[in-house]
Formats: structure tokens, sequence, C-alpha cells
């Protein structure tokens, strides 16, 4: 079919499995309003929602971060003034010794201790604050990405050639190699990074659910996939996945008996797979070159 | 043997559409063209070492796929070598460069290979042939000639054995990709006096790809017997498309001698823009300019007005690391210089260059265009951020009146918002070239401003360098010697070498 | 090498002063759980059977505080007290049941450190197969990419309708592939407490294999460092230099490949582009170690932590997070910062050594 080729046509790996991450979704929405329950289908609608809202922005300033950093530090070793890049340098070293989720846990620990304290905090504004803390955590992947472009370019012809005619670092940084010929680059990394908090958050957000007891269970952030999953219904509905290895039959019955945790794993499972191949697919372009 | 080849890319874009390729069984075929026109690809194609995944490839009418699997592929893969033109990714980092020519076809020992390796690197120390090949082929060492005969030197030992073994026809085929194009004179000579002494005795076919144009020059004085044996074809792009039609030669040996000797110098003046004083140390090498290299006679390299000074040197001597370290691109251990009055020395900080010189007194032309440009700048776009205080029209204006110096009027209006990776090697030097001119400055530096070209385009070329000079001064680094020895003229050459006395 | 070491120590060093203000500050502003004031509550509660959040049983237990003060405690005492309690209760995590932890003590800090050891030995033996399982997926995806490339090419000498037929049966191939290894695809990227989860798992929760198993088989682990290599190995495949050693007809058909020699330690392929290639792939994967192991250590800490797998470093983390015991938390982070910093330290040196075999 016309249609199908045009769609699903695998010339651009990277587009194919965006197209097939925004068809998958869109077939597990449409089941889950014909069989879930209503309270359920809100809940996974919002969770969905949520999650792709904190990852997108969270990389977004992940991006801006890495950008800024990078160039802020390159033009301090140009102008010689070695304290503040060997500042920056450290400063983003000690942030990449820390394990991403304990630094995420730490950021979300305080931000439900402030909740806790009666801030009155919108949820748009703690999904904000949540990409904040997310995008913390990983903007040092941009921050790497960004030095190596400038490292693989600083010292081609092309730029010393643009030096000596006259043009300005700045603009050689910014516009010639990151605008110019990193593009591509930044849209892989950003592929990668919204791959890399969409885990993160889920994960941390389940575990910040779980908590130590339900006694301990602290004050709710705006529902998200890992807090989904964290709920008890949703934890039976992934305990009853292992039947099917004892009655092979109970995998038909799975589908419309267990679809709230089904339905949130399996969005959070199926995105970043999809995410995970468009990253690849990107990397592949850009190898290839 | 004919070819019709016709290469796309996997979303159907073409590349190179050529009817009928040619080269001639049994002779050396000289294939001249500008750089980017596919000369490479379509040898590359023949040869059989293109991957079909990769592009759409036909080869007379037939998918690669099956002329992969062809007889005649199978015969000059097994028998025949193919010498690439990038040298600094062709040699394995991790295997010292002996194990690299023992390795595949190349394990068989031959008691030739060793005076004929030595050969290429003639008047070189046996320490120093012997570390070269135990060391780890680096980016910076060898340096680009070094490799290029290194990668040579793999064909060479290939047809030795051929000849040894008495397996030689006119179905081995060996294919050199600009193999002098880092080598000076010197070594170049070297390079092919091995390579038609190996002919010879093997009567291979030889597919020899270069610009350099002073091969023919050699060819009609040193071997006149080679020349119902070679056979010069170029590649051009035509109003139809890609084409191969034999070079005359002649054209280029009458276009040498058309010009006087010091053509490019006859209206310098007596108003110094550079001087350079001759001792020089950079990236811990001792180097001197002298006028004379047999007497070893030092002297201050100057640069006037309406001058050109032509710089020589062995390949990797240091030639464009000066011209940097001038520019204040490099930090040189040792250096002084008087630029418009104003001395440097090692010590001058880099804000010197950036405040005063950069983009008002200084400007440099670099080798290699691909490096030189910003590939995915459009061609005016490559021009515009340097003309300052103008209207767009006005800028539109200028650029165009620049590329009328190298471009004739329909092609300037094609190229001007087209990608620069989308033009020809010639067309991007040319723009190279160009953009250097734009500047305000009075000292240019050009480092192989021909390379890449085509005959017709080296002819503008010296043209524009001609115009240009009259209010400027140039320092010159070229491996087309006797192009620009001639033109230049004796009394404004100088040579780099390295200080061993000091 | 110097070099790598005294500029890891530095920033160890800053860090860890860094470190010991945290830990200060965070002794300081422990909510200290204040337990000692509301004793008198609890000894009331057990001895007089009294639910404080009766309000009926409270103001009953009032009026008899007033004629029978106890213990210098009357009505007005008890009521302030109550209110105090009943702020605290609300609002100190530490105050409600089933908490454990504590603020660091020298003993705490022992059992911090042994939870840190047990940690380190499974992240140890994960990173070690996971480095070799990455090689061997690396490998294995570009031997097969070859090998289909050249039986295509083979093929190319059938007429049309047949090579179309055969590459139809590769592409169908491919695609069952893709269907029979969708299950495996989705254990392998789910997150670990969903894996867990779903296969019952038949492991105690606290087995060293179990964390081993799913450090390495889920959270994408697998793939993604299976991948990198993969790139790596492709991006030197497209050098110049393989080219070269294509043109001096180096092996370039694996159809013999034995897939067993993926899992031997030292793989050599010698006379090959693969072996041409493998060393220079091998230096740049040991650089991308750093980021592997980082990634290696989120995933154990998700593991203990999602499964609540008690009397593990991670889930002691959690905990003091949680329960506001700050100056242990970041002791504990020290710990986990000591072997991040510990495994780049390796990884850097691995490099390093590993290019001086190619110095002249």
């Amino acid at each position: 079919m016309r249609v199908k080729r045009i769609f699903f046509s695998k010339s651009d790996p990277a587009k194919f499995w965006f197209r097939i991450m925004i068809v998958g979704l869109l077939l597990i929405y449409l089941w889950n309003a014909a069989f879930l329950y209503e309270s359920g289908f809100k809940r996974w609608q919002a969770a969905l929602f949520n999650s792709i809202f904190v990852s997108f922005v969270a990389s977004l300033l992940s991006i801006f971060l890495g950008w800024f950093f990078s160039y802020y530090k390159y033009i301090n070793e140009y102008l010689d003034k070695v304290v503040v890049s060997k500042t920056i340098i450290f400063f983003i070293d000690a942030i990449k010794s820390i394990p991403q989720v304990i630094g995420a846990l730490t950021g979300y620990a305080i931000l439900t201790n402030l909740t806790a304290r009666d801030y009155n905090l919108s949820s748009f504004v703690l999904l904000i604050l949540l990409s904040f803390i997310l995008g913390l955590f990983l903007f040092v992947e941009a921050y790497d990405m960004f030095n190596e472009r400038i490292a693989y370019y600083k010292d081609k012809d092309f730029i010393s050639a643009l030096r000596v005619l006259g043009m300005k670092e700045s603009s050689i940084i910014n516009k010639e190699i990151f605008y110019k010929n990193s593009r591509p680059y930044v849209i892989q990394k950003f592929a990668s990074i919204f791959g890399e908090v969409f885990f993160l958050q889920a994960s941390v957000d389940y575990i910040i659910s779980v908590g130590l007891t339900l006694k301990t269970n602290l004050v709710s952030l705006p529902p998200t996939l890992g807090n989904l999953l964290a709920r008890i219904d949703s934890k039976q509905d992934i305990f009853a996945i292992g039947m099917i290895f004892s009655n092979l039959s109970y995998i038909f019955e799975l589908p419309f008996k267990h679809l709230q945790g089904l339905s949130a794993a399996l969005t959070l499972v199926f995105v970043l797979i999809c995410v995970y191949k468009i990253a690849n697919a990107l990397t592949e372009k850009l190898e290839n070159k | 043997m004919n070819f019709n080849v016709s290469i796309w890319t996997k979303d159907n874009f073409p590349i190179v559409e050529i009817k009928d390729f040619y080269f001639e069984e049994g002779k050396i075929n000289f294939l001249f063209g500008e750089s980017g026109i596919g000369k490479s690809l379509i040898s590359k194609a023949i040869y059989g070492i293109l991957n079909p995944f990769d592009l759409n490839i036909y080869i007379n009418n037939k998918s690669y796929f099956q002329y992969l699997n062809t007889a005649y592929v199978s015969e000059i893969r097994k028998n025949g070598f193919f010498v690439f033109q990038e040298t600094s990714t062709h040699l394995n980092p991790t295997l010292k460069i002996s194990e690299q020519l023992e390795e595949g076809d190349l394990s068989e020992f031959s008691s030739q290979f060793l005076d004929d390796f030595k050969y290429l690197f003639y008047g070189k120390k046996e320490e120093f042939i012997s570390f070269l090949s135990h060391s780890y082929p680096k980016p910076h060492r060898p340096s680009g000639g070094e490799k290029q005969r290194i990668l040579a030197s793999m064909a060479i030992k290939k047809m030795q054995l051929l000849i040894e073994k008495n397996s030689y026809s006119n179905l081995n085929l060996f294919v050199f990709d600009e193999p002098s194009g880092n080598l000076d004179d010197k070594y170049r000579d070297l390079l092919f006096d091995l390579i038609v002494k190996k002919y010879l005795k093997g009567n291979f076919t030889i597919l020899f790809i270069t610009h350099d144009y002073s091969l023919i020059g050699k060819i009609y004085s040193q071997y006149e017997n080679l020349l119902t044996r070679a056979k010069f074809l170029e590649l051009r792009k035509e109003e139809s498309g890609l084409s191969l039609v034999e070079f005359n030669s002649r054209n280029y040996l009458d276009w040498l001698k058309s010009f006087p000797e010091g053509y490019l110098n006859q209206n310098k003046t007596d108003f110094e823009l550079l001087k350079i004083y001759p001792d020089l140390q950079i990236f811990g090498r001792k180097l001197s300019i002298v006028k004379d290299k047999e007497k070893f006679e030092k002297k201050d390299l100057t640069i006037n007005k309406g001058q050109i000074v032509y710089l020589k040197a062995e390949s990797g001597m240091g030639k464009t690391s000066l011209a940097k370290a001038i520019c204040g691109l490099i930090k040189p251990d040792k250096i002084k210089a008087r630029i418009w009055g104003t001395t440097i020395d090692e010590n001058t900080k880099f804000e010197f260059y950036r405040d005063r010189l950069w983009g008002k007194k200084i400007a440099m032309c670099f080798q290699h265009s691909d490096e030189a440009l910003n590939l995915n700048d459009l061609t005016y776009q490559a021009f515009e951020p340097f003309i300052k205080n103008k209207t767009y029209l006005e800028k539109t204006d200028l650029i165009e009146k620049n590329l009328f110096k190298a471009f004739d009027y329909e092609t300037t209006k094609i190229i001007f918002k087209r990608k620069i990776k989308h033009l020809s090697g010639g067309q991007k030097q040319k723009i190279n070239l160009l953009r250097s001119f734009l500047s305000p400055a009075e000292i240019i530096i050009l480092d192989e401003p021909i390379s890449g070209m085509d005959f017709e385009s080296v002819k503008k070329t010296f043209d524009i360098i001609k115009n240009e000079l009259q209010n400027r001064g140039i320092l010159l680094i070229s491996h087309n010697e006797e192009i620009f020895s001639k033109a230049v003229g004796s009394e404004n050459i100088f040579y780099l070498v390295e200080n061993e006395q000091d | 090498m110097k070099k790598i070491i005294v500029k890891n120590l530095i920033s160890i060093g800053i860090i860890s002063i860094l470190f010991v203000v945290f830990i200060v500050v965070g002794k300081l502003i422990s909510v200290s759980d204040k337990s000692e004031r509301f004793v008198v509550i609890k000894e009331l509660q057990e001895k007089y059977y009294i639910d404080i959040f009766d309000e009926e049983q409270v103001e009953i237990f009032k009026m008899a505080l007033e004629s029978y003060p106890i213990q210098h405690l009357n009505r007005e005492k008890f009521e302030n007290l109550l209110d105090e309690y009943k702020r605290y209760y609300f609002t100190n995590p530490k105050a409600k049941e089933g908490y454990t932890g504590k603020n660091l003590s020298l003993d705490y800090a022992i059992d911090i450190m042994l939870m840190f050891v047990k940690f380190c030995f499974i992240y140890f033996i994960s990173f070690f197969s996971l480095y070799h399982f990455s090689k061997a997926i690396g490998f294995a995806k570009l031997i097969r990419e070859i090998n289909y490339q050249n039986d295509l090419t083979k093929f190319a000498i059938l007429d049309e309708d047949e090579f179309l037929r055969k590459a139809k049966h590769f592409k169908l191939k491919k695609y069952l592939n893709y269907i029979i290894s969708a299950p495996f695809y989705l254990f392998i990227f789910s997150p670990s407490y969903v894996a867990a989860y779903a296969i019952r798992s038949k492991f105690d929760s606290d087995s060293f294999l179990f964390l081993i198993f799913f450090a390495i088989f889920t959270n994408g682990a697998l793939l993604y460092s299976g991948n990198r290599f993969y790139n790596m190995l492709k991006n030197e495949y497209h050098k110049g230099y393989a080219l070269t050693a294509l043109v001096k007809n180096l092996k370039n058909d694996y159809s013999d490949f034995n897939f067993l020699w993926l899992f031997s330690l030292s793989k050599k392929f010698k006379g090959s582009v693969l072996g041409s290639i493998y060393p220079a792939a091998l230096s740049n994967f040991y650089l991308s170690l750093k980021e592997i192991g980082s990634f290696l250590i989120t995933s154990l800490a998700i593991i203990e932590m999602a499964l609540n797998i008690q009397n593990f470093f991670c889930y002691e983390l959690l905990k003091c997070l949680l329960f506001e015991y700050y100056d242990s938390a970041f002791f504990i982070i020290f710990l986990l910062f000591v072997l991040v910093k510990a495994n780049d330290i390796a990884a850097e040196i691995l490099h390093y050594l590993n290019s001086l075999k190619y110095e002249s």
C-alpha cells in the first residue's frame, strides 16, 4: 500500500522508529480507552503525558546547560582564564562522579521535603522542578558532546582560516561549529538524553513512591509512569505476567484483566525501545557521513 | 578496457555518470582532472572495492553485485593493488609499519623490497629508516609525505613479487591515487622512477591519478622512450556530463614556455611588508631560511609590495607550520619577523595577532579546500561575514564581482547559493583563494593554491594571482615546483632547511 | 599515568573535604527524633490504653488528670505535650511506625562499609561480565552484517528472479528474527523492577546471582554497551586502513566463524580485516568503560532500592534519605563517588596502558 510504503519506509531508520513509536502509543491509547476503567485510563493518560513532558523539558535543559558550560569553559581557556575553566571542569567532573539515580533521588528527596512542608506547589511547577533536577544530572552528556565538537574543529584549517580573516571566536564557536556543523549531533544527543531521562524518572518515581512502608509514603507528586507502576494494583498486574509461564492461555486474558499495570509497563518499555532505536539510527547516520 | 559507470546514492541522487571511461592495458595511464570530479570513485568502483550496500552502482549496465562476481574483478583484486590518496587514515595505528608491509598478499618475502623501500627514502640515514619501519603510525609521525611513500611501497612490493614469480600480465591493474600529492620534487621523482622501473619489467597496467602536470615535463625530458607507452587522459565536466578525453600534454608544455621567468614578479616594489629572520625553531625542530641549499647561505626572507616569494622545502619540513606561526595560529619555540614595521617573536601575545593582524594585515589561504572551507556553508556565506558595513545588495554585488574573477557568469549564478560541499574540488579551491583575496590584508600566504585544479583552472588562478599582486605581497608554498619556480624567478625563491649546524 | 592518578586523586581529595562538610552539616540539620521528650506519652498509652487520636478518650483522661495529676503531669502540661507530640507525629517521618536508620556513628559507619564491600563485589562481577558480553554482542552484530552482505553479493551471480527470491528469504528470516527476539528485547529494556515482578523471581531477591543477573540483563545495559562496541568496530571498519587491508586481500569472509569464539577472552582473528580493526576499537572502548561503569552502578542502585532489598547498600541510602539522616546519606553517597572515581581511574589507566603498546 502506498501509505504503508511512505509511512513505514525504512530509508531513514530514525524517522521510521519515530513513526512506530507514535503509532504504537496511539494503539495503546485506543486499547486503554476501550478496555481500561475510567479512573485508570485518566491516570495512565496523565502519567504518560507527564513523563513525556518531564523528559522533553529535562532534555532541552540538558542541551542548554551543556552548550552553556562547554562554550563558557572554552572561551575562558581561549582567554587564558585558567582558574575559571578549571573550576568548570572540576564542577562537571564532580557531577559526573555521582551516579545519576543518586543525584536525582537526592533532588527528589529535597523536593518532596518542600512539598511536605506545605509550600503549595502546583503540578506544573512540580513537573518543571522535577525536569530541572533530572536535567542537572544529565546535562554532562550534552556538555561532553559540545566539547567533542569544539575539540574536533578548533584546530581544523577552516577554523584557523576564519580566525585569520578576523572572525570573532564566539561566532566561530556558536555559528560555525555548533550551528552549521553540529545540529545533527545535538538532535542525536537530545534523543539519547530523552531516553535516559524517561528511564531515570520512571525509576526514581517508582523508588520514591514505594518508599519503605506505606506509612512513610510522602506527599504525592504528579502522576508519572513510575509512580503508576508503584501502585499496588499495578504491581499485581505485573505479577500476573508470570502466570503465563504456567498457563500459556492466560496471555489472552492479560490485556483485559490486568490492563493498568500492563499498559504502564508496556508504554514505558516500548518508548524506551523506540527512543533507543531512534538514537541509534541517528548515531549510525552521523558515523556513516 | 571500456567502462560505463553510474554511481548513485541510496536515495537516488546521482554522484558520477560516465559512458565511456577507459584506460589502456599494458600502459601507464595518467588521469588528470579537477579534484572531486570522480576520478577516485570511478577507479575504486572498477577495482571492486566499493561497498554495493552503501551506493547504487552500475558498471556496463550490470549491477555492482554482478560486476564484483566477474572474473575480471577477481583477477585485478588478486594481482593488483590500489594506493589510496588520503594517507592519514590508510595506515593501521595498531600495527608496526614493517608488519603492515608484510601482511596479506605482501606476506611473501622479497629480497629486492628492502632496497626499493630504502630508495624511496634516499638520503635518509639507515637508523631513520629502521626506526620508521619499526614504529607505529601516529597522526603527525610519519609525515604525510612519508606515509604516502609507505603506502606506495606496498604496491611496489606487490609488483616486485609478481615479477619474481613471473606471473605478471596486462591484467595486473595498479592504481596510484595522487601518490605524490604530499611529496616535493625529489621524492616524487624517486617514486616515479621506481614505478617506471617495475612497470618496464612487468608491463603492468597502471592508472596514475594526479594533479601534478609537471610529470608531463619529466616524461618528455627524462623518459622519452615511455611516451609511446604513456597515455594522458583528462576527466572533464561538460554540459552533457562527465567525459574522458585525451589530455593534450603539449598544451601544458607550451603554456609553461609562454611566460618568462619571474613573470609574477614583474611589478615588484621596494616597500617591505614582511621580513622573516632566518633562524627559527618550531615544535622542537631547528630550521633556517637559506637562499642556497648547497652553501647553506642564511638570508632574511623579505616580501615587498607587488612581490611573490616562493618558500620551498622537503615535505614535512614545516613550511605550513611556519606560515601558521607567522599568522599567530601556533606558538613557535623561536621566531623573529617584522610585519608592517612591527617586530614579532615567540613571546608576542596572541592578542596582538587577534587585534592588529587578523582580518587587517595578514590573510592565509590554507591547502586542501575541503578542510579550509566550511562545507555546510552556501558559497556566498563563505564571503559574507568578512564584508563589513555594507547592505545586503552591496554585499551580494561585491561577492559576485569576486566570483567573476574565477568563474564565468552562468557558473557564478549557479554556485552562488549552492552548498560548498556540492561543488567540485577545483571550484572549492578557487573559492578558498578568492576568500583570502577578499580580505583587505596586504600580506597573503598561499598554501598550495592550485592543488586539486585542472589545467584550465590552473591558468585562471595564475591570472588571479598576477592581478592581486598589485597591492600585496604573497608568500607562496607549493609542490608545483616546475610551474612556480619559473613564474616566480630564482631570486625570489627561498628554502626552509633543517639546521643541523647550530 | 602519573598525571591520570594525580588528577583524579586531587579531585577525590577536594570532593572528600566537601563531603566531610556535607556530613557535618547533614548531622546538624538531621531532625532529631526527639522521641525522648515523648516517652511519657508512650508510657501513658501503654499503661492506660489510651488512643491519643481518639478525642473522647483523651478528654476523659484530661478530666482524670485534673483531679489526679500523675508525676508532675497536670492537665495543662499534658495538653501542651500532646499538641507538640501530634505536630511532631505528622511532620516527622521518624515518628511513624516501621522506621529504622540512624545518624552516623562508628558502628553504623562500619556496617555501611561492609554493605559497600558487598556492593563492590557484585559490581565488579557484573562489570566484568557486561564487558565481555558487550564485546561478544558487538562482534556478533558486525560479523552477521558482513556475512549477510557477502552472501547477498555471492547470490548476484544467480538470475534476477532467483536473486530476488534469496533476498526475500533473507528478509523473511530477518523479520522472523525480530518477532522471536521481541520478548527478549522487552525483557532487556524493562526497568529491573518491572522484569523482576513479571517473572515472579524464583531467586531470593537478596541473592548475589539475582542482583548480577538483573544488573546485566535489564535496564537496557547489555544492548546499550554492546551497541557501543559495535559502533566502535563499525567506525574502524569504515576507516581507510580497513580498505587497505581489503586491498591486501586480508580475509573478510566469516561464514565459517564459530560464535563460541566470542566468549573466549582473547580474540585474535589473525589475517582478517576484523583482526586489523579490533585493537583500535578496543582501545576506544576502554574509554567508554567509564560511562558503562557509571550506568551499571545506577542500574544496581535502582534494583536494590526499587526491590527494597534489606541490608543492601543502596537501600540503606534510600532509608537515610527518606528518614532525613543526611549525615549517613552523604557518607553513603561519598562511598559511591569513590567507586565511580575508581572506575574512571581504572578505565583511563587501562586505556593509557593499552596505548603504550602502540608507542614506538
